[in-house]
C-alpha cells in the first residue's frame, strides 16, 4: 500500500458511502475495473464503517484511565522497599495502597501503607504526620493498631503497622447488620481505645467502619488515629490547626467520611474528644440498623441531615433491649455536645454494661429445638469465636466447609433483628423457599483449561486461576435473580452486575419452572479478576417477580455486560438485598450429590455466596 | 498544584523542537496524569457526568503557566498535548503488557475494568502501531486520530487545531477509523 493508492482507496470509500447500499456494488465494480485488490479493500473498509459495536468511540484515556490507576496498585508486589519485602496487595483505600510485607530485619509480617504521591514532597506535613503517628503509637492499647515506623524509601513515604488478619468493619457490615451483643462489643472496644487516646490528648477525628478492623477472634483494632487530615490532598498544612476541620466539596472524595462527621466538624469549628463520641455513635447505629443514620444524595445533603435531622429510631422485637440501645445511641448522637457522653469512658461503661446484661439474658434462654437450630442462632457472645458457633449448627447432613468467611456469614446473622422505623412483621410461617445450587470448577493453567471440570457442593478457597459456573434448580416454581456485587468505593454503594437472567440464560426470563436447571453463565465461565479477595454473588429466589431486580435486566446485554449503569436502579437493588437478608437461609450440603440446598422461610430467599480466592 | 519551573522549561524545549526533552517530560506529567485518571474514574463511575474535554488538557492547565510558554498558537499546544498523551499511554500499555500474564480481552469475567468501563478494552498498543503505519499513508488522517483518540478532542476542536473544516475532519476520522478497525479487528 502506497500513499497514492491509499488516496485512491479514500476517494472510493467516500464515494461508495455517498451511495445507497444497493447502488454500491455496481459503482465499485465499475470504478475498480480489474483491480480486484482495490475493490476488496474498499469493500472491507465500508464494511468496517458499518460494523456495529463500539470501536474507539471513547478517547484513549477513558479506556486507559482504569489501566493507569490499576498499574499503580499492586505494582510493588515482589519488590523490596527499605528493609521490607512486599508479599501481596491487601487492598486499596482512599488513602493509598496497603500491602502485606515482611520485615526482613525482624522477620515479622507487617502492613505497609503507601502514602499518596503528593505527600512525599511536603516536608512540614510529613513531620507533623510522623509526630502524631508516634503519639498514637505510644498509646500501646490492644485496640489501637500499632505503628512500627514511618519511613521513606523508593521515593515514597510509607507507614509500617502491625498486620491484622481479618476484615474491616465496613467489609463486615456488607454481610448485614450485627446482633446487638456483637455491636455493643465492637463499640465498647472502640470506645476503650478512644478513651486511652483522649487521655493522652489525641482525638481520632475520623472514626468510621473503614478505620476499624476485626480480627479472627473478634478483637477490634482502630486505625489511623489523627492521621486523616494529613492525607487529604488539601489538608494538614500549617493553616490547618490541630483543631479545625475544613469541609471539602470535592465530589466523591469526602462522601465516605461525611456520614460520620459530628455537627461541629460539619460546621468547621474546633473539635474535641466528644467528636469521636459522636462518630462512634454513628458507627453503633449503623451496626445495629444496617444503615447509616444520616443519609443524602450529596455530601451537602448528608451534612444537612447531620445538623438538622434526628435519625430514625431503632426498634426491635425485644423492646427492652431496643429501648436501652436507643438511649445509648441517642445520647451519643446529641447535636449539642454538652449533652453527649462527655468522655469515651462513660460511653464505654454504658456499652459494656448493656452488653453484659443482654448476654446474660440470652444465655438463660433456650438454644432452641434441633429443627430450628440451623435457622436461628444461639446468641453466643461475640468473642466466643466463629468456630464454636459453627459446631452448634451441625445438623445431620454436614453444613458448609470451615472456610472462615462462609461460617462468618452464618454466625453473625441477627437472631433478633432490629428494624429501623417499624417493627418487622413476624416471618410468614407457611411459605418456604428452596434453592439448590452446585459449583462447577474448571482449572486453568497458562490461559488454557487444565484437567476436566469438577463439581463442588459448597464453596472452597479458590485459586485465582479457577473459573466457576453455578448450577441452580428448585423443586418449586419461582423467579431467580443472580447479582454480582462489586467492591464499594469511598462510601458509595456497590455497583451490581446482573448475571441472571441474561439473554443467553433462560432467554432473559427470571421465571424458572420447578425442576428446571440453569447454568450461569451459560456459555462461558466466571473468572476472578483480582489476586485475592472475595467475590460476592447474590442469589435471590422469589415466589413472585421482584420489580427492583426485573428492572436490571435491561443491562444484561453485550454492551453493558450486566453492569447496572443507572445509580437509582443500582441503589434500589442494593436496598432490596439489604432489607431481604433474613435470618438464614439454612444451607445443607449434600456430599453425594455435590450440591447445597438452601431453604428459607418467607416468600423470598436471599443468599450471599462468597467466593474466596487467592 | 503549583507550576513547577522545571516542567515549563522542559516543555518549552520540547516545543522548540528538542525531541529528547520529551523523555524528561513524560515522568513529570505521568504522576499528575495518574492522579487525574483516578479522579476521572471516580467521576465517571459515580456521577456519570463524563466530561468530554481532554484529560490531558486538564493536566497541562494544572501544571503549566500558559503565559510562560510561547506557544505558537493553540493548535501547537493541543498538538503537543495529544502527542504527549499518546506517548504516555503507550509506554504504560507496554509496561502493563509485560507485567500481565495475558488472558482474553473478550472473555466474560468479573473484571472491574471490563465492567466499569462497560466496553471491550481497545488495544492501545495495536492502535499506536497501526497509527504509525497510517502516518506514512496519510499524515493528516493520522493526526486526526491522534488528536481525537489520544487527545480526546472533539471534531470541532480538531478542525481548529489542524485548520481544516469540520466536514473534512469528519471524513478523515470516518475513513481512518474504518481503516484502523479493519487492521485491528480484521
Amino acid at each position: 500500500m502506497t500513499p497514492e493508492r491509499y488516496q485512491r482507496v479514500k476517494e472510493l470509500f467516500h464515494s461508495a458511502l455517498e451511495r445507497t447500499p444497493e447502488e454500491r456494488p455496481a459503482f465499485l465494480a465499475e470504478a475498480c475495473g480489474d483491480d480486484t485488490a482495490l475493490l476488496a479493500k474498499v469493500e472491507a473498509l465500508v464494511a468496517a464503517n458499518e460494523q456495529p459495536g463500539s470501536f474507539m468511540d471513547a478517547p484513549a484515556y477513558a479506556v486507559a484511565a482504569e489501566m493507569l490507576t490499576e498499574n499503580s496498585t499492586g505494582a510493588l508486589v515482589g519488590q523490596s522497599i527499605g528493609h521490607y519485602q512486599v508479599l501481596a496487595l491487601l487492598g486499596s483505600g482512599g488513602m493509598g495502597d496497603v500491602y502485606l510485607a515482611r520485615d526482613t530485619r525482624l522477620g515479622r509480617k507487617v502492613a505497609l501503607k503507601l502514602l499518596p504521591d503528593y505527600l512525599t514532597d511536603d516536608e512540614s506535613r510529613i513531620r507533623r504526620f510522623k509526630q502524631e503517628a508516634r503519639a498514637a503509637s505510644a498509646l500501646n492499647h490492644p485496640n489501637v493498631l500499632t505503628i512500627y515506623e514511618i519511613e521513606r524509601a523508593g521515593g515514597r513515604h510509607f507507614i509500617a503497622t502491625e498486620f491484622v488478619e481479618g476484615e474491616t468493619l465496613r467489609q463486615r457490615l456488607k454481610g448485614g447488620r450485627l446482633r446487638p451483643c456483637e455491636a455493643l462489643d465492637v463499640a465498647a472496644q472502640i470506645a476503650s481505645a478512644l478513651s486511652k487516646a483522649h487521655q493522652a490528648g489525641i482525638v481520632h477525628r475520623d472514626i468510621k467502619p473503614e478505620n476499624v478492623m476485626l480480627d479472627a477472634e473478634g478483637r477490634v483494632k482502630v486505625l489511623d488515629f489523627g492521621l486523616a487530615k494529613y492525607t487529604q490532598p488539601f489538608g494538614g498544612g500549617a493553616a490547618d490547626d490541630a483543631n479545625t476541620e475544613s469541609v471539602h466539596t470535592v465530589p466523591g472524595m469526602l462522601m465516605g467520611t461525611t456520614a460520620y462527621m459530628s455537627p461541629e466538624q460539619a460546621r468547621g469549628v474546633a473539635v474535641d474528644a466528644r467528636t469521636d463520641v459522636w462518630s462512634l455513635g454513628v458507627v453503633l447505629y449503623e451496626m445495629l440498623a444496617g444503615r447509616a443514620p444520616f443519609v443524602g444524595q450529596t455530601p451537602s445533603d448528608v451534612l444537612a441531615a447531620i445538623l438538622e435531622r434526628e435519625p430514625e429510631p431503632l426498634v426491635g422485637e425485644d423492646s427492652g433491649a431496643a429501648d436501652a440501645l436507643q438511649r445509648i445511641v441517642r445520647k451519643a448522637l446529641q447535636k449539642d455536645r454538652e449533652k453527649r457522653y462527655q468522655t469515651s469512658r462513660d460511653f464505654a461503661l454504658d456499652l459494656e454494661s448493656l452488653r453484659r446484661e443482654l448476654e446474660a439474658e440470652a444465655g438463660s434462654g433456650t438454644v432452641g429445638s434441633v429443627e430450628t437450630a440451623a435457622r436461628e442462632f444461639p446468641a453466643a457472645s461475640a468473642r466466643a469465636g466463629r468456630n464454636k458457633v459453627a459446631s452448634v449448627l451441625v445438623l445431620g447432613a454436614v453444613l458448609l466447609l470451615a472456610a472462615a468467611a462462609i461460617v462468618g456469614t452464618w454466625a453473625w446473622r441477627p437472631s433478633k433483628p432490629l428494624a429501623v422505623g417499624t417493627t418487622l412483621p413476624p416471618p410468614v410461617a407457611a411459605p418456604e423457599r428452596t434453592l439448590v445450587y452446585s459449583i462447577l470448577v474448571q482449572k486453568y493453567r497458562d490461559g488454557r483449561p487444565f484437567e476436566s471440570p469438577f463439581r463442588l457442593g459448597g464453596e472452597i478457597n479458590f485459586e485465582k486461576d479457577y473459573r466457576v459456573r453455578l448450577n441452580l434448580s428448585s423443586p418449586q416454581d419461582g423467579h431467580l435473580y443472580i447479582l454480582n456485587e462489586g467492591p464499594e468505593e469511598q462510601g458509595r454503594p456497590s455497583p451490581y452486575v446482573i448475571l441472571f437472567p441474561s439473554p443467553t440464560a433462560n432467554e432473559g426470563q427470571s421465571r424458572l419452572g420447578a425442576g428446571r436447571q440453569v447454568q450461569v453463565p451459560e456459555r462461558s465461565w466466571l473468572q476472578f479478576d483480582a489476586e485475592r479477595g472475595t467475590e460476592k454473588v447474590w442469589l435471590v429466589w422469589s415466589a413472585e417477580s421482584v420489580p427492583a431486580l426485573e428492572a436490571l435486566k435491561a443491562y444484561a446485554n453485550p454492551r453493558d455486560r450486566g453492569l447496572v449503569g443507572d445509580p437509582g436502579l443500582n441503589d434500589a437493588a442494593g436496598d432490596f438485598l439489604l432489607t431481604h437478608q433474613s435470618p438464614g437461609p439454612a444451607a445443607v450440603r449434600d456430599e453425594d450429590k455435590k450440591e447445597v440446598v438452601l431453604t428459607s422461610n418467607g416468600a423470598i430467599l436471599t443468599h450471599l455466596l462468597r467466593l474466596e480466592h487467592h | 498544584m503549583q507550576a513547577q519551573p522545571n516542567i515549563t522549561e522542559v516543555l518549552e524545549r520540547w516545543s522548540n523542537g528538542e525531541q529528547s526533552a520529551l523523555d524528561e517530560l513524560v515522568p513529570l506529567i505521568y504522576k499528575e496524569l495518574r492522579r487525574m485518571a483516578g479522579n476521572y474514574i471516580r467521576r465517571e463511575r459515580h456521577d456519570h457526568t463524563l466530561q468530554p474535554t481532554a484529560l490531558i488538557n486538564e493536566v497541562f492547565l494544572r501544571l503549566i503557566d500558559q503565559n510562560d510558554i510561547r506557544w505558537q498558537n493553540r493548535a501547537h499546544f493541543f498538538g503537543i498535548a495529544a502527542r504527549l498523551m499518546r506517548r504516555i499511554l503507550v509506554d504504560h500499555a507496554r509496561s502493563q503488557q509485560a507485567a500481565k500474564r495475558g488472558g482474553g480481552q473478550y472473555s466474560l469475567s468479573l473484571s472491574r475494568a471490563d465492567r466499569i468501563a462497560g466496553r471491550p478494552s481497545v488495544d492501545l498498543l495495536a492502535v499506536h502501531l497501526a497509527l504509525q503505519e497510517l502516518e506514512v499513508l496519510d499524515p493528516q488522517q493520522s493526526r486526526v486520530v491522534e488528536l481525537r483518540f489520544f487527545g480526546g478532542l472533539t471534531i470541532e476542536e480538531t478542525a481548529e487545531v489542524l485548520s481544516i473544516s469540520h466536514a473534512t475532519v469528519e471524513r478523515e476520522w470516518k475513513m481512518a477509523r474504518s481503516w484502523l478497525r479493519h487492521e485491528l479487528e480484521g
